[in-house]
């Protein structure tokens, strides 16, 4: 289940690049029709209708409430926006499953916050299948505060419009690049200090260390996973010879790193690392457990993980078998001393995800004023932060959580992100800006704050494929191949590292048979989608 | 054979009989037949927003679709090659067992391992496939038996060679005990009188189980053997996502992983529809066939 | 049974004992290591990787996380009715639909066989059922896990199998002594196939006992949610990987490794006492007596 879950969160996270939609409609204009009938500020007049809200329930609520509704977050929403908004969830786990059928069901809340990448089509099917309503009218005349962070950032809009010029929600917006980090590669910082190297920067200096580490008696100085679920894993490495290893834009032409040149280099460097012995033998292994375990028990020296989910819970286990474990992050590298590295890990800072209204809804008016209050001063501070005095305090001017959250003993033993659920949404997501200043309390161990900062310390959102529609059409022939091409790239490369498959016949066929598979036609529907969004 | 004359007979003779299926129909029309013309997702370009009935209709497009992609004759080809595997080790196991047991003098012993050797069905797959990870590890038990006889120790699952064992394998492992219970039901059915008889005549326990044992579970046999060949193309894609990799695709990538990992690029109800609708065809087509063989070779038959 | 053995059935019986207790042994390993797990220490459990012959360390940590849950003890008693009365409901409806099937000289009992077995390969998929359940309005009623499961086919072909290995003389005597086809089911062929029937408990139950997508579906409230559903939200929650944006931190997440294995105890050991209770049905012999009782 683990791996599944795991799976189909990384299958939303690149299907939010992939999914768009069919029909070439114009903006839905439904300009005048809408009047406006509330004042501005909060909280807002009204007779008090309910304004319902469908979204999944996040784990950090999950653990001490029922129900959002249950929160002081909730109730402080009320309070401060005076609309009577009611929260219902799908159960925890099925979720795709319950939102499809809310829609065939057409049994429709006022507002549904999902990733609207993932609906069967597109959103520009949700707005012509009359499911949710092209926001563009409410967002001019209703929402003052969403307008003008629209009109500030074009690409907050662009990332959250259909190819047809429809916003469709009020984003999730991750307001700074160590908020989209979250993976990367740290070392044993007591296996370096016993060795007498500073921490690698360089590909080469990578291999000294691992060399170093083997000479050390250490069984797997590197394990990293290289399956497609954890493709961006790979950036790790390959980054440094100038390519991602996914869908990205070099100057405005988009390019797949697996088609590049720099693909057949990375398996050259770890085919012979694996050959030596330097890469983790099991690195074939799709279970995360065994991973897990080789750098608990210090069998390894280099790792690649995400700093809370995975170095959140090997650190303690690892520290348990060796007093003196100490992990260092390292940047990703690069071939020459002193450069920036052009790839790391970095999610899109918003696309696709939020909160929308229906079609159905009699309260349209509500609910735009209750979704635009995350994006004003007050709202931002309320959905990062909560309540002043109670869960945050101004500390030098720089908003600082209060011990009801961040010590263990006085939030009755949750973890940090528990204790957050129940006063912000920052801890997860919604219809707001996300504020860096979160992350940087977030973690427990300064080492995982440490390590955002250095792993998110490269170009990578420069070159980011944006979040760009595809049509139906180009989405169904994209997905034939990019699956059939995944399968086999996934095989040749671990066929080619470990040995099964020679290194020569690798570089002599793999780009051929890319092109042979269609690659070309896949990048260009890519293209075709990027070139649209740009004109938006 | 459907005559008037036939229909009214047999109503006269079985109306009662009728009468009590009634809830018994009402169940298969509401829950089964009601709700069958979702099928047509299939060949639709199916919309939530617009329900079944309103989504465009866009012929074979989903399965040719699925018969062109470049992996379909590897997937389908793994697919049968683990079911028919599958079906000459794994079906016969729970059988053999159950006759095993049959033959144990003591009842508690039986009992016993009876209660212990079906436990194993109720432990998670996730949690049976780290144990397998484990066992057939570079350091596990099994490498360890391998090395001692000579061998050289290796992943097993690495190994495309090996996959299909490992998988069949484990699945005798974990289902053979809940397997029998159906056969020792069937066996506590035998008359005990027919083995006093058949010893009296002087006929050994070898002989006793060819011609009393196994003939009385005979009907069991071949019903379950018929159910299982309409199964066929069934391979439940968790057990593969947790065992396989990159590694073994070439014996491990069915049918159901590769549609799987198709819908992890996107979430299309009519792709994964279809290819259902595929398999059930081709496991209701062999059904169809065992059942006419059998009813012929020797009158058991599902219909 | 007063027959002399032979050496060599003496042999087979040893052979046979050997080949048994190595079968236990495999078997049972795993459940072993599943108890062995859920009460090891979270972290240590999280570093280790091998065979467990007793608990790393000693903690109950997974269970007690499993426990604070509030909804445990709801859904405990949600199953138990779930099961009880779900597996009523399904031997009553299988074992008429058996007998029907297993009789002979009805006319259209082929066809209606041929359209059950049908069922068991087309089906319509989630969509369509869930407007049929809607519409008898069984939606967020525990009704709709029991209803739309009431008979499982295969396990009505394994029942009529059953039913026609009893012998047909029996049923015809009683016809003629006036009785209905209600009293034959249940006072003849019913006691007569009990081995069957105990088989069709144990399927019935286990099924319903570890179902929890219908209720995933079908159900809104939380307070009606069966045991299943409510330890599978458990684990998805704590679940580390889960965490994929990295969202969580610090060593309280290694409890979920442990927790997976707590739950399993906690889902299984209840459903595993049922057996030995059935078991006394399987034993060889077990027919005779009824027949001449």
């Amino acid at each position: 289940m683990k791996k599944f879950v795991a799976a189909c969160l990384t299958a939303g996270m690149l299907a939010t690049a992939l999914v768009g939609c069919g029909t070439q409609n114009q903006p839905t204009t439904t300009g005048g029709t809408f009047t406006k009938t509330t004042e501005d500020g909060y909280p807002v007049q009204n007779d008090g209708q309910e304004v319902s809200y469908w979204v999944s329930l996040s784990g950090h609520v999950s653990a001490h409430s029922q129900s959002l509704n249950d929160t002081k977050f909730a109730q402080g929403l009320k309070e401060n926006t005076g609309i009577n908004v009611k929260f219902q969830h799908p159960t925890i786990g099925q979720e795709t499953e319950s939102f499809n059928l809310m829609i065939a069901s057409r049994d429709l809340p006022d507002i549904i916050e999902y990733g609207w990448n993932k609906y069967s089509g597109g959103p520009e099917k949700a707005i012509t299948e009359k499911t949710i309503i092209s926001l563009n009218d409410v967002v001019d005349q209703v929402s003052p505060n969403i307008k003008k962070l629209f009109e500030e950032n074009a690409d907050y809009r662009k990332a959250n419009t259909t190819e047809t010029g429809n916003i469709y929600v009020y984003p999730f917006i991750r307001g700074d690049q160590t908020l989209c980090t979250y993976m990367g590669a740290m070392v044993r910082k007591d296996f370096l200090d016993k060795a007498g190297l500073q921490p690698p920067e360089t590909i080469e200096e990578w291999e000294t260390m691992l060399r170093k580490f083997k000479e050390m008696g250490i069984k797997s100085p590197l394990t990293m996973r290289m399956d497609n679920t954890k493709l961006s894993q790979m950036n790790q490495f390959i980054g440094a010879y100038g390519a991602a290893a996914d869908f990205y834009v070099e100057d405005g032409k988009v390019k797949y790193g697996p088609a590049e040149d720099a693909f057949v280099q990375f398996v050259e460097l770890m085919t012979k690392w694996y050959s030596e012995g330097l890469l983790d033998s099991n690195f074939t292994d799709t279970d995360s457990k065994r991973l897990t375990s080789v750098v608990a028990n210090g069998e390894a020296g280099a790792a690649f993980g995400s700093a809370g989910g995975d170095f959140g819970s090997w650190m303690p286990a690892a520290k348990k078998n060796d007093p003196n474990a100490e992990f260092v992050p390292v940047p990703y590298p690069v071939l020459n001393k002193g450069d920036r590295p052009k790839f790391g890990n970095a999610d899109l800072p918003t696309g696709g995800y939020g909160a929308a209204i229906t079609a159905t809804s009699q309260n349209v008016e509500l609910a735009a004023r209750l979704l635009d209050y995350g994006y004003g001063e007050e709202g931002h501070m309320y959905y990062n932060f909560g309540i002043e005095g109670e869960s945050y305090n101004m500390v030098d001017g720089v908003p600082t959580y209060t011990d009801i959250i961040l010590d263990t003993e006085k939030n009755g033993g949750l973890s940090v992100g528990q204790a957050m659920g129940k006063y912000i949404r920052a801890c997860y997501n919604g219809p707001f800006v996300q504020d860096k200043n979160y992350i940087s309390q977030f973690y427990t161990d300064p080492v995982q704050t440490e390590a955002i900062n250095v792993w998110s310390d490269n170009d990578q959102l420069k070159y980011a494929m944006p979040n760009a529609a595809m049509t139906e059409d180009e989405n169904r022939e994209y997905t034939k191949i990019i699956t059939d091409i995944d399968t086999y790239r996934e095989e040749i490369m671990y066929k080619t590292i470990t040995g099964t498959m020679s290194l020569d016949d690798f570089k002599a066929n793999y780009l051929n048979e890319m092109k042979e598979r269609g690659i070309e036609r896949a990048i260009q529907l890519k293209q075709q989608a990027y070139d649209r969004y740009n004109k938006q | 054979m459907y005559t008037k004359k036939a229909i009214a007979k047999d109503w006269r003779r079985n109306w009662k009989l009728y009468l009590l299926m009634l809830p018994v129909f009402a169940f298969y029309i509401i829950f089964c037949y009601k709700p069958m013309y979702g099928i047509i997702i299939a060949f639709k370009d199916f919309q939530p927003g617009l329900g079944i009935m309103q989504s465009p209709w866009i012929g074979f497009e989903n399965f040719i679709e699925f018969f062109t992609g470049n992996y379909f004759t590897r997937t389908l080809s793994n697919t049968l090659i683990i079911s028919i595997s599958n079906l000459v080790f794994g079906f016969p196991a729970p059988i053999i067992l159950a006759l095993l047991i049959n033959e144990v003098v003591h009842k508690s012993f039986a009992k016993t391992v009876q209660t212990i050797t079906y436990m194993p069905h109720f432990v998670s797959l996730v949690v049976v496939c780290g144990l397998i990870r484990t066992f057939v590890a570079e350091d596990g038990i099994i490498n360890y038996i391998i090395t001692f006889f000579g061998g050289e120790a290796s992943n097993l699952l690495q190994k495309p060679e090996a996959f299909v064992p490992i998988y069949i394998i484990s699945g005798i492992w974990q289902e053979i005990g809940w397997g029998s219970i159906i056969y020792l039901a069937a066996l506590a059915g035998v008359d005990q009188e027919l083995y006093e008889a058949a010893s009296i005549d002087g006929a050994g326990r070898l002989r006793q189980t060819w011609s009393i044992t196994l003939p009385s579970i005979l009907p069991t046999i071949i019903t379950l053997f018929i159910l299982r060949l309409g199964q066929m193309m069934n391979i439940g894609f968790e057990k593969i996502i947790l065992l396989y990799s990159p590694m073994t695709y070439e014996t491990a990538d069915v049918i159901s992983s590769y549609t799987y990992r198709v819908g992890l690029q996107e979430f299309r109800y009519g792709y994964s529809t279809a290819v259902g609708l595929f398999n059930s065809v081709i496991n209701f087509v062999l059904i169809f066939i065992a059942n006419t063989i059998s009813r012929k070779v020797n009158d058991t038959s599902l219909w | 049974m007063a027959i002399k053995k032979t050496p060599q059935r003496k042999i087979f019986e040893i052979c046979n004992a050997i080949v048994l207790i190595l079968l236990m042994i495999v078997t049972f390993y795993p459940l072993l290591y599943v108890v062995f797990a859920s009460f090891s220490d979270p972290t240590s459990f999280l570093g280790y990787n091998g065979l467990l012959l007793k608990p790393l360390g000693f903690s109950t940590a997974a269970y007690a996380k499993a426990f604070e849950h509030p909804l445990i003890i709801s859904s405990y008693l949600n199953t138990i009715f779930i099961v009880v009365v779900g597996v009523v409901i399904n031997i009553l409806l299988t074992s008429i639909a058996a007998y029907f099937l297993s009789r002979r000289n009805i006319l259209w009992q082929r066809p209606i066989a041929f359209l059950i077995i049908f069922t068991m390969y087309f089906s319509g998929g989630l969509i369509p059922l869930y407007f049929t359940i809607q519409d008898l309005h069984l939606y967020n009623s525990i009704w709709s896990l029991i209803l739309p499961v009431a008979i499982n086919t295969f396990n009505l072909m394994i029942m009529r199998t059953g039913f026609a290995s009893i012998p047909h003389s029996l049923e015809e005597s009683a016809t003629i002594d006036g009785a209905g086809h209600f009293i034959i089911l249940f006072r003849i062929v019913l006691p007569l196939a009990m081995p069957t029937v105990a088989v069709m408990i144990l399927y019935y139950g286990v099924y319903h006992w570890n179902s929890w997508f219908n209720a995933s579906i079908f159900l809104k409230d939380q307070a009606k949610y069966p045991l299943q559903l409510v330890l599978r939200s458990i684990l998805i929650v704590n679940d580390t990987s889960a965490m994929t944006s990295g969202v969580d931190a610090g060593s309280q997440l290694a409890v979920s490794e442990t927790l997976k294995y707590a739950v399993i105890v906690v889902a299984t050991l209840p459903i595993l006492c049922v057996y030995p209770f059935l078991q006394k049905y399987f034993v060889k012999g077990v027919m005779i007596g009824a027949v001449k009782g």
